[in-house]
């Protein structure tokens, strides 16, 4: 069959198909009658007749350019993307770290025990609190979470409440990101951010209690630190796992394994970006409250801590097997 | 052939050319971009400065999603493309050449600031030099290509000269060569049709034949070769 030919039989199906791509472009239906994927189907034919016959080049790159147009529209993404969130959160995310159960207790370890250790060294030698946090660090905390202070006592009015929901979200979602970005240089910058953080949280716990400031210090951070501190840990997990994939990519080249493993990365961090978001609004318009007796947010914190423990460990144990999303 | 164009293979066996967008067109898209958010910023900034501390609050939460969002809201829902790619004529999708997914996204543009070290896109620049489909860093762990959103295609129609067989069968190559030329008969210069045509086989055509007349036969041949 020449061009010629080949163009007046087809060309009737291929006007049919572009108006079918630009009606599904415009998110409206085909008639229940049109079956796109059969008429894609054709069109990529064609498109290989046309170039394994030395059809004109000009032929060949407008059937390219239809074919392309179908490729897009038959393989996008089309579930919704709020049935996505809920399902990832309900089941997709705890499920996920707990596949990576090695990687996120080796992380867990990497925060908590720097951290533990330099609770201890600043408790045995409450000097070495100026050597971690360094004196102007240490006098902000001190002042801060100084029991006279009418911060402290009296609470704060709404507006405040809202400016520091505001901080501690962009602030806290900030550090989780960069966290996770740190690890595409072979793992070792989140790491390091997560390390800094440890220290701090062991250095401040330490000085707190050496001050005496322990009450105020513990019922402000017991409550949101659950989220917030998991979500640090799992934020770095994620940056470490596409770290890992450079350092060790097993089979694949590297660049294949980056790729691999930041697809489970990523859904790490979507997981460690939804529990620092919880945390800020308890930071916010909970753990700011001062007028509550400590045994009260003890408790609360207790059980914020319980919560957290238990949606990583049985949420999404039951139900479809499908974690993909 | 040395091109900037990635072939995807689609599972229904035929191979889709990517046109690949190189350094110099991103970064303009990216400065554009940056243009943008810095004046979206900067009117959010004055108009919830006069609301007090909620106001603050409420800046801190829309600069958090101008800042970290703003790329992957225009990627996912508006094609791959963020006004500053929409006016260089470039979009992001998969490397399989589908459309890009909200996790793609969010991957290539966190990793915007792993690219940016140490100062001002260094790691991305030299990374997108030395790969092939020019991929910064997030490009590379997203597996996202940057590529030009297809053109119109310009084709002239084959001058109508009356159709002529050549003298021996045509390779698949100079049959694409013949048409290839006569098809941008009005694209291209004279004087650059007559040195195309010089490069196709000697016996194609009759022994001295003028540089017009060869461009004649050529458009006969490509007639005959369309089944005109």
């Amino acid at each position: 069959m020449r061009q010629q030919e080949f163009e007046n039989l087809y060309q009737d199906n291929w006007t049919a198909f572009t108006e079918q791509c630009e009606l599904l472009e415009k998110r409206k239906n085909l008639g229940a009658d049109i079956d796109f994927s059969a008429n894609y189907r054709e069109v990529c034919h064609n498109l290989a007749l046309a170039q394994q016959r030395g059809f004109s080049p000009g032929l060949v790159a407008s059937l390219e350019k239809l074919s392309a147009r179908g490729h897009q529209l038959l393989y996008k993404n089309r579930q919704s993307l709020f049935g996505r969130i809920v399902h990832f959160i309900s089941k997709g995310f705890p499920r996920l770290v707990r596949k990576n159960a090695k990687l996120f207790w080796l992380t867990t370890a990497v925060c908590y025990i720097p951290a533990l250790l330099v609770f201890l060294i600043i408790w045995a030698d409450p000097d070495m609190a100026y050597s971690f946090l360094g004196s102007e660090q240490a006098a902000s905390l001190e002042s801060m979470y100084n029991p006279a202070n009418d911060r402290i006592t009296e609470n704060r009015d709404i507006d405040s409440d809202f400016q520091m929901f505001g901080f501690y979200l962009w602030n806290n979602i900030t550090v989780d990101l960069r966290t996770f970005a740190g690890g595409i240089l072979a793992g070792i910058g989140s790491l390091l951010i997560l390390l800094l953080n440890a220290v701090l949280l062991g250095a401040a716990s330490g000085h707190m209690l050496n001050v005496g400031y322990d009450d105020t210090f513990f019922t402000f951070v017991i409550a949101h630190g659950a989220p917030e501190l998991t979500g640090m840990v799992i934020s770095a997990m994620a940056g470490l796992k596409i770290g890992w994939g450079l350092i060790a990519p097993g089979n694949y080249s590297r660049k294949d394994a980056l790729f691999l493993r930041a697809k489970d990365g990523v859904r790490l961090l979507f997981g460690a970006i939804f529990l620092t978001a919880i945390a800020a609004p308890i930071e916010a318009f909970w753990s700011s409250i001062g007028t509550f007796d400590p045994s009260v947010k003890y408790t609360v914190g207790a059980f914020s801590w319980a919560l957290v423990i238990t949606y990583l460990v049985f949420a999404g144990r039951q139900g479809d097997t499908d974690g993909s999303q | 052939m040395l091109d900037n164009t990635s072939k995807v293979e689609t599972p229904e066996g035929i191979e889709l050319p990517l046109e690949v967008a190189g350094v110099v067109p991103r970064a303009l898209a990216y400065i554009i971009d940056l243009l943008i958010f810095v004046i979206l910023n900067y009117t959010i900034a004055l108009t919830m400065g006069l609301l007090g501390n909620f106001g603050e609050g409420l800046y801190l939460i829309l600069f958090f999603i101008l800042f970290w969002l703003y790329p992957v809201i225009f990627e996912v829902f508006r094609n791959g493309q963020t006004p500053g790619k929409k006016a260089l004529g470039i979009k992001v999708v998969h490397q399989d050449g589908t459309p890009i997914s909200l996790n793609a996204s969010f991957v290539r543009n966190i990793l915007l600031s792993a690219d940016f070290l140490p100062f001002f896109y260094t790691t991305g620049f030299i990374s997108m030099m030395l790969h092939k489909d020019f991929k910064r860093l997030g490009d590379m762990a997203a597996g996202t290509l940057v590529i030009y959103t297809e053109k119109e295609n310009k084709e002239d129609p084959i001058p109508k000269v009356k159709p002529k067989a050549p003298t021996f069968a045509l390779s698949l190559e100079e049959q694409r060569s013949v048409l290839s030329l006569a098809e941008r008969h009005q694209q291209l210069s004279k004087a650059r049709q007559d040195e195309l045509s010089n490069l196709l086989p000697e016996k194609l055509f009759p022994a001295n034949t003028d540089n017009h007349n060869r461009l004649k036969q050529l458009h006969a041949f490509a007639n005959w070769l369309r089944g005109n």
